[in-house]
């Protein structure tokens, strides 16, 4: 574990993160399952996350800066 | 570490608040906001920026526009990078003075971007409820530099800020009380989780959300407290994991609801005094007295609800509504919200111990008072509980106001009016000076009195004065 946040995380938060994320691991995935098959059911198709972007370093560069607005 | 005073003397001035982060800084030269992008965050930053998440963060109004400037402005030109101008967010509050509602909001904005970041295959470095600010009506992330690579198989590092700042103090609201959220106060980096489990309810135990991320939490910290950083087996995440991690608090934040009412002020705006005829005369009286002082911002003091910074909004004033009632505030909000307006800013406030300078040096969180941008105050029916409720003299109040705006239109409440007799009913009256002739007098000292204004249907007089 390698783990060099500028915060301090916490070692028992990370441990507990872990064993908490797996123990809610099966609900989730059932409860998107559950959700899929509703979508489906209504004729939707599933709800997909947004497009974000390929691996970092690898699109295109964007201006990445929005100028601010007037206020 | 340098501190804000020695960082004054080289010109550009360091915010006093910005030092925790080595990635870079918030300064201000010639009275314009910069970030400062240090060298040492550069393959975060050029990986971020070439995804396009922060432009894309800025476009949906999530993330505080920015843009880069000439790096020639840095601060401290030796570790800079880069050198970004953001928009000023409209007012600077902080999480002890936002509203249940508020509070929820940001912490829903924080999981929201996690996801996000998340899914581009970034994590936000921190969970700080001080990087979020309320901008033109709704929460959005101040701080650009807020993300970095995500490895999946590595925990979220802002875990248990996440549940200090947001968690456990909204937990805390919700299911034991609300003023809860003044604890904030007293707990720089969030609520201690095993302080959050100690007061918490134990029927809280049995909400899966609750028990996972405050109680067990808690728990593990307490037993880790002086152990090294866990194995990487025992730590190991991966993509699922953090899915349904974030799906759990948010589903957690979702579930924590508290209905406004109950409190001393939270119907306070059925039951004034006021006839109909008194209202609107009240209300045109305002309306006029705020055209005639001009300005751009109104604090309005002892705002309830907002029923007349609503005024003020309408002239084109931004307004932060301050009241000391967590549920007027938060009925506030949320008409705001379902209404769509954005110049009024709610927020929590006791006047007669208003917000300090708190962390460090008692400069990284500025005070009420310091964070004045005020052009006019609005205090109305609100001296007398201050003078009569709380016994502070009508020069100490006229002089809180002066340091505040360089105007203000106040609401003297003489001992006749039904809302004073309510009062005095209780105690023994030790306010001979309480008179309209002791108000002039004392208000008199700090302002000069431009207009004097009865209200119909009772013995109340508006005044709008102007500082010496």
């Amino acid at each position: 574990m390698h783990l060099l946040a500028y915060i301090d995380p916490g070692s028992g938060s990370l441990a507990v993160q872990a064993v908490i994320a797996t123990a809610l691991v099966v609900p989730f995935f059932l409860r998107s399952q559950i959700r899929r098959g509703v979508s489906r059911f209504r004729g939707h198709s599933p709800v997909a996350p947004p497009v974000t972007t390929t691996a970092p370093g690898t699109a295109t560069p964007p201006p990445d800066d929005v100028p601010p607005t007037e206020p | 570490m340098t501190t804000p005073n020695a960082r004054e003397t080289v010109g550009p001035t360091r915010d006093p608040g910005s030092f925790r982060d080595p990635s870079g800084f918030v300064f201000r030269r010639d009275g314009v906001l910069y970030r400062q992008v240090n060298r040492v965050f550069a393959d975060d930053w050029q990986a971020a920026v070439d995804a396009g998440l922060l432009r894309r963060w800025q476009e949906s109004g999530r993330l505080v526009r920015h843009e880069r400037v000439d790096i020639s402005l840095a601060a401290d030109p030796d570790r800079a990078l880069a050198v970004l101008r953001p928009e000023p967010v409209d007012f600077v509050s902080y999480p002890y003075e936002w509203t249940f509602g508020q509070l929820k909001d940001a912490a829903l904005l924080t999981l929201d971007l996690q996801e996000d970041a998340e899914r581009a295959g970034f994590t936000l470095r921190d969970a700080s409820a001080y990087n979020i600010q309320f901008h033109r009506g709704r929460p959005i992330l101040i701080d650009s530099l807020s993300v970095e690579h995500l490895n999946p198989a590595e925990p979220w590092a802002g875990y248990r800020q996440f549940c200090q700042h947001f968690l456990a103090p909204l937990a805390l609201m919700a299911r034991r009380d609300i003023r809860c959220g003044l604890m904030l106060r007293d707990h720089v980096d969030g609520i201690p989780l095993d302080l959050a489990s100690t007061l918490l309810p134990a029927r809280t135990w049995l909400a899966v959300g609750l028990a996972s991320h405050v109680h067990l939490h808690a728990r593990a910290q307490r037993r880790f407290a002086h152990a090294g950083p866990p194995a990487r087996r025992a730590a190991g995440m991966g993509t699922t994991r953090h899915a349904a991690l974030l799906d759990s608090l948010r589903r957690t934040i979702q579930g924590l609801r508290w209905s406004p009412g109950g409190t001393e002020w939270a119907d306070y705006d059925r039951q004034t005094s006021y006839s109909d005829d008194g209202t609107r005369a009240k209300e045109s009286i305002v309306e006029a007295m705020l055209q005639d002082a001009g300005g751009s911002v109104a604090w309005d003091l002892g705002a309830n609800v907002g029923r007349l910074s609503a005024i003020a909004a309408g002239l084109g004033r931004r307004v932060v509504a301050w009241d000391v009632d967590p549920a007027a505030s938060e009925r506030h909000y949320q008409r705001l919200k379902a209404a769509g307006e954005t110049s009024v800013l709610p927020l929590v406030q006791d006047i007669v111990n208003p917000s300090p300078g708190l962390g460090w040096a008692g400069a990284e969180r500025a005070g009420f008072v310091d964070r004045s941008d005020a052009d006019v105050v609005l205090a109305l029916a609100l001296v007398h509980h201050l003078a009569i409720s709380n016994n502070v003299p009508l020069e100490w109040i006229a002089a809180l106001f002066a340091r505040l705006a360089p105007s203000a239109i106040v609401e003297f409440v003489p001992k006749d009016d039904p809302m004073v007799r309510r009062l005095l009913g209780s105690r023994r009256d030790v306010f001979a000076d309480y008179t309209q002739d002791g108000f002039e007098r004392a208000f008199g000292t700090r302002f000069r009195i431009v207009a004097r204004m009865p209200i119909a249907d009772s013995t109340r007089v508006l005044y709008r004065l102007e500082r010496r």
